[in-house]
């Protein structure tokens, strides 16, 4: 009878304890995220000028790592950093680039925006 | 001479009359309140353009940039309830259909309508609501609406059923800049 009361007060904490991991769970790392998926920002966008299904089923909320030269820089609520083909909305707002500089940006590929017909890139950091 | 005046001036107008502005970080939150649990979530990358001569209007919001207080809750948004990687983005397209009452150029906060196709979840409803345009240092467009989950083929378990509303309201607020060609 002890022995199973005791399992019992034990498989109710387990339970408890995985239930308040997964509510207090952190939100995810992108830039901890090791990523292969490595590319200039027009080929970014010609992959999904071409075939918008494949290229979400490939990089549709995945760590990307885009190169281009900025094209201009936006802002109001949230910097974006525009590329060739890819829209970038930064993590900080304080950059230190400028339009014509080369970078590299790392973040969440979000999708296909037709409004643009650009890629949107979220929560962005520049790396390097 | 003249004729170049003129052909300068016709091109001008022409280019004056369909102006168009856009944003690319318009804010779009939403709100889910219930006694149990109240739920919000953000995104700061919603596009959207439109033109200030005919009121047409689009907008375009990634539904993975949608950033909630909870890791988990993000998940089962996404995962769960909006499908985004079957449906990556929610987007309207409609018009302002009094846009002729917005003086672009003087400043003021200015009422509007707004009607169009809602898509989200893959399914497209018809919405109408009201908003403002504040025309300041810049032009800020504002709107608010409800949708019900149900109304996009959203499933709600009966676990969560207490937790999530019936009808989630919608904030939209953009900073809109002029379009350059």
């Amino acid at each position: 009878m002890k022995k199973i009361l005791f399992a019992l007060v034990i498989a109710v904490l387990v339970v408890a304890a995985y239930g308040i991991y997964q509510w207090n769970k952190p939100h995810r790392d992108v830039q901890g995220e090791e990523t292969k998926l490595i590319l200039s920002s027009d080929s970014l966008q010609m992959l999904y000028g071409q075939n918008p299904d494949s290229a979400n089923k490939m990089f549709l909320d995945q760590a990307v790592v885009v190169k281009g030269e900025v094209q201009s820089i936006e802002g109001d609520s949230t910097t974006t950093v525009l590329l060739p083909g890819a829209a970038c909305s930064m993590e900080v707002d304080k950059l230190s680039v400028k339009k014509g500089d080369k970078v590299k940006i790392k973040g969440i590929c979000t999708g296909y925006d037709d409004l643009f017909q650009e890629v949107r890139i979220d929560r962005g950091v520049l790396i390097q | 001479m003249k004729q170049l005046l003129i052909i300068a001036f016709t091109v001008l107008s022409t280019v004056a009359y369909s102006q168009k502005y856009f944003t690319r970080s318009g804010e779009i939150s939403f709100y889910s309140s219930t006694p149990v649990e109240d739920i919000e979530a953000h995104s700061n990358s919603a596009s959207s353009i439109f033109d200030a001569k005919t009121g047409a209007a689009e907008f375009s919001v990634p539904m993975k940039s949608f950033q909630f207080e909870k890791a988990l809750m993000q998940e089962h948004f996404n995962e769960n309830y909006v499908e985004s990687d079957e449906f990556p983005k929610g987007t309207f397209k409609g018009k302002f259909t009094n846009i002729e009452n917005v003086d672009f150029s003087k400043k003021g906060e200015y009422p509007v309508n707004v009607e169009g196709e809602l898509t989200i979840h893959g399914v497209t409803k018809e919405i109408k609501t009201s908003g403002y345009f504040i025309i300041d240092n810049g032009i800020k467009g504002e709107a608010q609406f409800t949708v019900s989950p149900s109304d996009f083929d959203i499933e709600i378990p009966d676990v969560v059923r207490d937790k999530i509303a019936k009808v989630i309201k919608i904030k939209v607020s953009m900073n809109y800049k002029e379009f350059k060609r």
